[in-house]
């Protein structure tokens, strides 16, 4: 008997488990898995966003794939993408008097919150992405930062 | 002996006028290739007339250049001043060591290649101007070729040292040279050496200018092995070692500068038969030069960077010479690989050391063919022409070269140029005392690794950051020279007037989309096509035989250039006059000279950043002794330069640093 409840326990957990795939679900209370670098902040809606730097995961110099996951916080610990933003973004580096770098491309959504872009990266060193992000006309949130070294 | 009556008539063999000039020179005793370097600058393939210097051993490279009209010198600091012909600068300008391509590794252009070459080395310094057969691989403006002296078989003294030593009172300079052959019928050896060292030097009114020492030493050793009448083998392998070089007109010194120059060559010369002379070279060099930004004052240094680079070349030529009649050909082959990489990386405190690129491994491959000729169709006239094909491709050699500029440059990184250059002329000798000259030519040239893949090369002359451009088209000229000469017993007059006409000129221009990397620059400009731009300009060389012992030589020199909305081109030199008078007295040659430079007020500043410099005059004098003492022969030699302490600078010294002032100079040379 109680391996019976044990078995069908372990399957039940097997199943949810199978069920929370990062890709097809909506609602989920597992974070994402490939970010390394989150950055959360507070939109103009009063709502809890967070910014994630999916690549470069191995910058180099030159043009790098530029890709950011935004979601936003809901009830408890529902996390779930956000995808109808605008971002730009400015990439500078703080030890050479912030100066930029030209040719970048402003991430564009893709998929379920997923923004891909380009950021050049003239030289090794401390970058910091200074990204603005807006909801058709209305600023959500103005310079939010994002430090990258390499 | 034959060996330098052919090399002598190799290179003036389309100057059939003088080649019983030239074989005259030939004859004099090979001591002159120990003691002095001949200085050589010819205005073209079909010029009748070789105005011939002698420079002592102990006079350093830049100063003999700077004294050839044709030839200006830019200057950033008291050591390695970048030749210029008719202010033309380096990309437009072949500067060859004995035919060999070398580049230097420096992007601030620290290291021009005359900085590698001490007299020592040399035993004749050509100077060739526009498209000439002499000058190694095309090219617009012409080119200067560093003959070095080499192990010469069979000379007529087995054995040949030379020991010099020289002082100079400003900067305390000191410097020891010297030379040994040995030589036989079947093999020789030779070796030369020098040591120079400077303090910082002092301008007018003893004002010390900082961070303008420098150290350096040179070395070459040459062996030649007879391996018949006809055919000569000769390695050769040239090293400099500069270390702790000040340059007052930059923000950095140089920690190291180094060359290792080798090279093999086989000589085949006969005096009869079509084919008087053949020469193949198989050549490697290498530089490593690094700035150094440690000396400097902390509030001068904005933020601690090392900034290494790298060249390397290895190439080949073969040329021949033959004669048939009244007609001369030269035709060579050449080639050449060169690799030029240079990086900065830039400590910040408190942060990550930042690296970049700033010529991004850039590669050349060079591939030519020169073919001239020179027809002798009647004792008054002579026509001649020559041609020059090139291929050229350039590209970035490895990923991460490409990765750097892949922010800049979309699609393939990679250029192929093809290439060519034509000149014919007419030479016209009506009487003995009269010539005169036509040329007319069209060259072009593809631009430079830097100038295609740069990458943030800051330039102190505008305050700009300079990005390259691998769209670049190639730049083109048409060229007019005239020049005529009169010669007498007590008068020479060579006058030569050139116009040359550029289309797809390669200058910087304002990219207002880009920021500065360098802290403090005025802006990012990036290298393209200007329409149009000229040059024009003459130079007039005169002698005066005013009594047997007592002669007046003046050179001048002059060039306008302008791009095309009519500015005037950066870097352009004003009006230059050379004087000197020599008189020998009791075995004592003395010289008086003047030298004036007119005031540079055609600038363009909004454009090019540049501003105006004033006139400056300024006097020399000199005397020198040869004598006889126990078998030796010693030349000693006495010089104040710049006699009356005057505060000056010329128009090509960057950043307007002030050149020396009153300087003693003394010298003794033993030859044995």
């Amino acid at each position: 008997m109680k391996n019976l409840a044990r078995t069908c326990y372990s399957i039940l957990v097997v199943l949810i488990l199978i069920s929370c795939k990062k890709d097809n679900i909506e609602d989920t209370d597992l974070p994402h898995q490939e970010e390394d670098k989150i950055i959360t902040f507070t939109g103009s809606d009063n709502i809890l966003y967070t910014l994630s730097l999916i690549q470069p995961a191995a910058p180099k110099i030159g043009i790098n794939d530029l890709e950011v996951q935004i979601d936003k916080k809901g009830s408890g610990n529902n996390v779930s993408p956000v995808k109808d933003l605008t971002l730009a973004f400015t990439p500078r580096m703080p030890h050479m008097g912030n100066h930029s770098s030209p040719n970048n491309v402003d991430p564009v959504h893709s998929n379920d919150g997923r923004y891909k872009g380009k950021v050049n990266f003239t030289m090794s060193g401390d970058w910091r992405l200074h990204f603005t992000i807006k909801r058709g006309d209305e600023v959500l949130a103005e310079d939010v930062a994002l430090d990258l070294l390499f | 002996m034959h060996h330098h009556i052919a090399f002598l008539l190799f290179v003036s063999a389309p100057c059939l006028l003088t080649a019983q000039e030239q074989h005259q020179h030939g004859t004099k005793d090979t001591t002159i290739y120990i003691q002095e370097v001949l200085v050589q600058n010819r205005q073209g393939v079909s010029s009748s007339y070789q105005r011939e210097q002698r420079a002592s051993k102990q006079l350093s490279t830049d100063k003999i250049l700077d004294h050839v009209p044709e030839v200006q010198m830019i200057r950033r600091g008291n050591y390695a001043w970048e030749p210029t012909i008719r202010s033309l600068n380096s990309g437009q300008i072949n500067v060859t060591i004995d035919g060999m391509h070398i580049f230097g590794a420096c992007t601030d252009k620290m290291d021009p290649v005359s900085s590698y070459i001490e007299p020592t080395n040399l035993a004749q310094l050509s100077v060739n101007v526009g498209a000439d057969g002499a000058n190694y691989g095309g090219g617009i403006g012409g080119g200067i070729d560093f003959k070095l002296t080499g192990a010469t078989p069979g000379a007529p003294h087995q054995l040949q040292r030379m020991l010099g030593t020289g002082y100079e009172s400003n900067g305390n300079a000191v410097q020891t040279l010297a030379a040994l052959q040995y030589s036989t019928p079947k093999f020789a050896l030779q070796g030369n050496g020098i040591f120079r060292k400077s303090g910082a030097y002092q301008a007018a009114n003893r004002v010390e200018i900082p961070y303008s020492q420098f150290q350096k030493w040179n070395a070459a050793l040459s062996a030649a092995y007879q391996i018949s009448r006809s055919h000569t083998l000769r390695a050769d392998y040239l090293v400099d070692r500069g270390r702790d070089i000040g340059y007052p007109a930059l923000t950095m010194d140089v920690a190291y500068a180094d060359a290792d120059i080798t090279s093999l060559t086989h000589h085949y010369h006969r005096e009869d038969g079509l084919i008087s002379h053949v020469k193949t070279k198989l050549y490697y060099n290498h530089i490593d030069h690094a700035m150094d930004d440690t000396k400097r004052p902390a509030e001068q240094v904005a933020m601690h960077m090392d900034m290494p680079g790298k060249s390397w070349t290895a190439g080949f030529y073969s040329e021949l010479a033959s004669h048939l009649e009244k007609h001369r050909f030269q035709g060579r082959l050449s080639g050449y690989v060169n690799r030029l990489t240079a990086d900065m990386t830039m400590y910040p405190d408190g942060g990550t050391p930042m690296f970049m690129y700033t010529i991004p491994n850039a590669q050349r491959i060079f591939l030519a063919t020169d073919l001239s000729h020179s027809w002798h169709l009647h004792p008054d006239w002579t026509i001649e022409s020559n041609t020059t094909w090139s291929l050229i491709q350039s590209d970035l050699y490895n990923q991460s070269g490409k990765d750097q500029l892949s922010g800049i440059i979309n699609g393939p990184t990679d250029r192929s140029n093809m290439l060519w250059n034509i000149r014919s002329g007419a030479h016209w000798r009506p009487t003995s005392q009269w010539q005169f000259k036509i040329q007319v030519g069209r060259t072009s040239r593809a631009a430079t690794l830097q100038e295609y893949y740069g990458f943030y090369i800051y330039d102190r002359l505008d305050g700009f950051d300079y990005l390259g451009n691998n769209q670049l088209h190639d730049e083109n000229a048409w060229q007019v020279d005239f020049g005529a000469v009169y010669d007498d017993a007590w008068i020479r007059a060579e006058a030569n007037a050139f116009r040359y006409g550029f289309s797809d000129y390669i200058v910087g221009r304002m990219v207002s989309d880009y920021q500065t990397m360098t802290i403090g620059a005025n802006g990012v400009k990036q290298y393209t096509n200007i329409p149009s731009a000229s040059l024009y300009g003459g130079e007039l060389s005169l002698r005066f035989r005013l009594h047997k012992n007592l002669t007046l030589h003046s050179a001048n020199a002059c060039t306008v250039g302008k791009d095309d909305e009519g500015y005037a081109l950066p870097l352009i030199a004003p009006f230059r006059s050379m004087n000197s008078l020599h008189l020998t007295v009791a075995g004592i040659n003395g010289s008086l000279e003047t030298e004036y430079n007119a005031a540079q007020n055609r600038v363009s500043e909004t454009r090019y950043g540049e501003t105006g410099t004033p006139a400056s005059t300024l006097f020399h004098i000199g005397a020198r002794r040869t004598f006889s003492l126990q078998n030796k022969v010693f030349t000693a030699s006495l010089r104040v330069e710049n006699l009356f302490d005057q505060h000056y600078y010329r128009h090509l010294d960057i950043m307007k640093v002030a050149r020396p002032g009153r300087n003693f100079i003394t010298q003794i040379t033993m030859v044995l």
